[in-house]
């Protein structure tokens, strides 16, 4: 049994939400800064890539990813499948949000993370992710959000990511 | 209670190492460096701030400071705390942390500070504060444990 809830964002082809998921992240300011990009949206997941840099390094010694570099990554993703988790999209702010790293990585490969819907309730939208490298799942990431948009707001999401 | 060698009592000043030699570490994590962390001391304890810039605001209608920033300055201050106990030889790494987001970030002066509530053998377990006007009113806590380096 899927646990993926089926009232969510039906009525938008995934086209149309990856084109969506791409607008969202540009207008944020650090993922613009860590230059994290939309790779697509289908089968109700998402999937984002941290391209390597520099700046994400937190272990120089080694050239390893930091660990909140990935943490960022998993935020960024989950928080993108829960504004859209819903028939419109709607501002969820992270509640709770934990990651375990079970590898670490390698500072010159790309990063991405699959975040997939779990369970969308009236107040709580519920999202997990992995993140892998070279194919290897290296974290898992479980993040809680609050739907606190009101009709105004969502309109306004609305229009301005969907187009209408 | 006889004690093992990383049961380390937090009041032990001699364990720890100066903020000269814990700033030197920060070059080494360039991620710390890109958000705008620094270190301060006050007493004799180690208190991470990090700058309000424009690039680490994940919310620009609020505006707010992105969740995953928050939680890699809180990540960082863990790491930089256990190294000023170990003297920094190596970088330990995130085991895993869980974060309680409890208040929006401002883009304001963040800080936080990190209780290494148990140092096993193996692993270190941790608590991370982080807040931004006033220290009762924190902006988001986390804990962790990070493994000991070797």
């Amino acid at each position: 049994m899927s646990l993926t809830t089926e009232k969510n964002i039906a009525t938008v082809s995934d086209k149309k939400l990856t084109k969506a998921f791409k607008q969202f992240l540009n207008v944020l300011p650090h993922c613009a800064a860590t230059k994290l990009e939309v790779v697509e949206y289908k089968d109700k997941q998402v999937i984002i890539c941290l391209p390597a840099q520099a700046s994400i390094i937190g272990n120089k010694d080694e050239n390893l990813v930091h660990g909140g570099a990935i943490t960022m990554l998993i935020d960024t993703s989950c928080g993108a499948m829960a504004m859209f988790a819903n028939e419109t999209p709607e501002s969820c702010p992270t509640l709770d949000l934990r990651v375990d790293h079970f590898k670490t990585a390698k500072g010159d490969v790309p990063v991405y993370c699959k975040a997939k819907l779990v369970r969308s309730t009236e107040r709580i939208v519920f999202v997990e992710a992995f993140v892998s490298q070279n194919q290897c799942i290296i974290a898992k990431g479980t993040a809680t959000f609050m739907r606190i948009g009101n009709e105004t707001l969502n309109k306004a999401l609305a229009k301005f990511f969907l187009g209408n | 209670m006889k004690s093992t060698n990383f049961d380390i009592d937090h009041q032990d000043e001699k364990k720890m190492q100066p903020l000269e030699v814990v700033q030197k570490y920060l070059p080494r994590i360039p991620y710390a460096e890109f958000i705008g962390i620094e270190i301060l001391e006050i007493g004799s304890e180690f208190v991470f701030k990090m700058r309000p810039k424009n690039s680490n605001i994940g919310n620009p209608a609020l505006p707010a400071l992105h969740g995953g920033v928050i939680a890699a300055f809180m990540e960082t201050c863990a790491i930089l705390t256990l190294m000023a106990y170990t003297g920094g030889t190596k970088i330990p790494k995130v085991v895993d942390m869980s974060f309680d987001y409890l208040r929006s970030g401002k883009v304001i002066d963040t800080y936080a500070i990190c209780d290494l509530t148990r140092m096993g053998t193996r692993v270190v377990n941790l608590k991370v504060n982080a807040w931004q006007t006033k220290v009762k009113t924190p902006i988001a806590s986390a804990r962790g444990h990070l493994i000991w380096p070797d």
